[in-house]
């Protein structure tokens, strides 16, 4: 199924829309009740435009606090693997198992010099670390692709399991700003973010707060 | 130049990590000439030429202030973040680069929202200046550990990590000829530090009880008072040592001290006691322990950080309802969420230490969990319905529950794997006393076994049960005892106790032999 609007507001509403309604129920491994669209694309074509709105959107419920933008940011873009935390976003971007920075030495030089290269991939998953039986704190995000095209810089992403409530909002921003690091570094436009969820999911006790999202102008 | 740069980061600094749209620095760096040229925009009986000029003075303030922003994301001291409405940009601070070059302040001291509480003397945190930077409770592994030596520079590097106390689990392991002299070293060291070590004896893997027995004598004799034996053990354990257990009550009562004990058989984790009440694993996390970090740490934290509530001046505050407890339930665990945050950032300088003895900050903080502790909060209150008292406990804990599972959720969710866990248990007297509310439960006196089967002593422990069954982070129940007792009969109330109730910690207390006065069953202390 494929979700395409201007901003990722919109795109965000419509994809919990199509989830409540359409998706299919099952327990997962912790016996919550998750809803499912297997293979959800959502593309959003004005990713600067009210980037942050649906986090904005999250820190109006009194349930829960959710993280500042700051801190979401931060994870995707600090090379070193903060103590606290078994993985992180920018440790894998950044330092990728301590031997390859993979946007620095790879994904700008590479777009610098062949603008319309297709290899611009950058990998989350390590098999070495994730691949494992007993390992169960491993990154949703797996892959991120870059496509220069007619001087604009498009971004796709590959999750394989995708809060679209909770995860969404930050994943979106997060990738915002990786975007908006190598179009800096490039100097050229913003394109359109593409995320894949192979697993788009909610869960039943988000539905209420669900709503009263898509509520929300 | 400087100073006004200096206004734009404390706009930021009021709430750091937060994003401002550049209309929103304006109006707080140059708020007066903004209210004045809005108040004119927006009087609608101010002329064109008026209003033209006004939009004109915005948008100057604007150019300046974007300026100053600019200059600060290259100076890395702020980020542009977002695009707001009409092409506006968005700013937040950037606190790593703060951190590393101090420039502009120190990482400012986190503001949590239970403040007020505070100052009203309904919560209280335990080390109010060290409650960022140290844990309260580090469990170490007393059969990993190689020898005293190594057991001896552990606790060295805990006390200056650890804010309440330090449980050494199985330190039968560690009993020898030099064991003394290594206790009264730590002895001395808790002293100095003002912490406690609890060392935690599992009689399942004791070989020789007389050496146990010699080393208890010892420390009671040279009142090495910082130190507290906890004797774990399965009540078919306690049956086939009584000549042990016996000779071993008659020595605490002869030392008018507490002994405490720990039943195996209904909870296997290990209970570890600290100033400021007791600490424990769930069964869940104890076997998560034993599977996943047993013999490859050597330390690992039981609690995080801690906030004491004083449920009696609560309940007396005049806009009391249940709201406002569970809106305080809230306010505490955003406080825990906001100090976990630093906790884990800086966990490789806060817990260096542990770092030099080969475990990873996450490892440490792996089962770690946030205490709240409750003080008069109604059990074996004259007049409360004990089973009311036990449904609005669940009720709060509940949500508390919830809120930490959301946490958890979206932090994972946001590529930011983290433990969010806030645990429930009691706060002890002797800390508390200073801060809160006077005792208004009464304390528990047994005069033999007999007291055991009336119908008021079954009610007090059933709801105890029910209690310790909430109180995940571990609750504690006192015995006290006349004047007149014998060792024999306390062996067998004790035994009582471990074959029929679900009490995992218990205490024995001697101390009214040194104060002897007319004891009911049940006296209230006023």
């Amino acid at each position: 199924m494929e979700i395409i609007q201007e901003t990722a507001m919109e795109c965000w509403k419509e994809a919990l829309k199509l989830i409540l309604d359409k998706g299919v129920d099952f327990k997962d491994e912790n016996y919550r009740v998750c809803r499912e669209i297997l293979n959800l694309k959502i593309v959003v074509k004005k990713p600067f435009f009210e980037t942050s709105k649906p986090i904005k959107t999250l820190f109006g419920f009194n349930e829960w606090k959710y993280p500042q933008l700051d801190e979401i940011s931060k994870i995707m873009l600090t090379d070193k693997l903060e103590s606290g935390y078994s993985y992180s976003y920018g440790a894998r971007i950044f330092n990728f198992q301590g031997k390859i920075n993979q946007l620095n030495d790879f994904i700008i030089p590479l777009l610098k010099n062949t603008p319309n290269s297709r290899r611009a991939v950058i990998s989350l998953w390590d098999p070495v670390a994730d691949s494992s039986l007993s390992n169960r704190e491993n990154p949703g995000l797996m892959l991120i692709d870059f496509k220069m095209r007619r001087e604009k810089l498009n971004l796709t992403a590959v999750i394989r399991s995708n809060d679209v409530f909770f995860g969404w909002p930050a994943n979106f921003y997060q990738l915002f700003v990786l975007q908006d690091y190598v179009k800096k570094a490039l100097n050229c436009d913003f394109g359109n973010i593409t995320v894949f969820s192979t697993s788009a999911h909610i869960f039943d006790d988000q539905f209420k707060f669900i709503e009263k999202v898509l509520k929300k102008d | 130049m400087a100073d006004k740069k200096q206004e734009i980061l404390d706009v930021f600094r009021r709430k750091p990590g937060e994003e401002f749209s550049t209309t929103y620095i304006v109006s707080r760096v140059y708020s007066e000439d903004f209210l004045k040229l809005n108040n004119i925009l927006n009087d609608k009986f101010s002329d064109e030429r008026k209003k033209k000029n006004a939009k004109r003075g915005l948008a100057s303030l604007h150019r300046k202030t974007l300026y100053y922003l600019n200059t600060m994301v290259n100076e890395d001291l702020l980020k542009e973040t977002s695009i707001g409405k009409k092409n506006e940009k968005c700013f937040t601070l950037n606190l790593d680069v703060l951190a590393a070059t101090s420039q502009g302040f120190d990482e400012p001291v986190p503001v949590v929202p239970i403040e007020g509480y505070m100052e009203r003397g309904i919560t209280h945190r335990l080390d109010e200046t060290g409650w960022v930077e140290r844990v309260n409770c580090v469990l170490i592994e007393g059969s990993v550990v190689e020898n005293l030596n190594e057991l001896n520079k552990l606790t060295a590097v805990s006390m200056k990590n650890v804010n309440d106390v330090v449980g050494i689990n199985d330190f039968e392991m560690q009993i020898n000829r030099d064991t003394i002299s290594f206790l009264r070293k730590l002895n001395s060291r808790c002293s100095d530090y003002g912490r406690q070590v609890c060392l935690i004896i599992d009689f399942t893997n004791l070989v020789d009880s007389n050496v146990l027995f010699k080393l208890v004598s010892d420390v009671l004799d040279l009142k090495l008072n910082n130190l507290t034996f906890i004797f774990d053990v399965q009540p078919r354990e306690f049956q086939d040592n009584s000549d042990f257990f016996e000779k071993l009550i008659k020595l605490y009562q002869e030392f008018g001290k507490e002994i405490y004990i720990k039943n195996q058989g209904v909870h296997k984790a290990p209970y570890v006691l600290g100033k400021a009440g007791p600490y424990t694993f769930s069964e869940k996390e104890w076997a998560t322990y034993k599977s996943e970090v047993y013999g490859r740490l050597k330390g690992i934290a039981l609690g995080q950080s801690t906030v004491m509530v004083d449920a009696d001046s609560f309940i007396k505050e005049p806009n009391f309802n249940s709201d406002e407890f569970n809106r305080l339930m809230k306010k505490i665990s955003e406080s825990f969420l906001i100090i976990n945050s630093i906790q884990r950032r800086k966990a490789e300088n806060y817990f260096s230490g542990f770092v030099r003895y080969g475990s990873m900050p996450k490892e440490i903080l792996f089962l770690a969990k946030d205490y709240i502790r409750f003080w008069n909060y109604g059990w074996k209150r004259k007049n409360l319905d004990q089973e009311m008292l036990i449904e609005a406990i669940k009720k709060a804990k509940e949500a508390v529950n919830n809120f930490c599972i959301y946490e958890e959720t979206i932090y994972k969710s946001c590529g930011m794997p983290v433990r969010f866990k806030i645990a429930f248990s009691c706060a002890a007297m002797e800390f508390i006393k200073n801060f809160f509310s006077k005792p208004k439960y009464m304390q528990f006196y047994i005069e033999d076994i007999k007291d055991f089967y009336k119908p008021e002593v079954k009610e007090i422990l059933r709801t105890k049960e029910k209690i310790f069954e909430i109180f995940d982070g571990g609750d504690l129940i006192s015995f006290y005892k006349r004047s007149n007792y014998n060792a024999e009969d306390i062996m067998r109330e004790i035994s009582f106790i471990l074959g029929t109730y679900k009490i995992p910690f218990f205490r024995y207390s001697f101390l009214q032999k040194f104060n002897e006065t007319e004891q009911t069953l049940m006296r209230f202390i006023q």
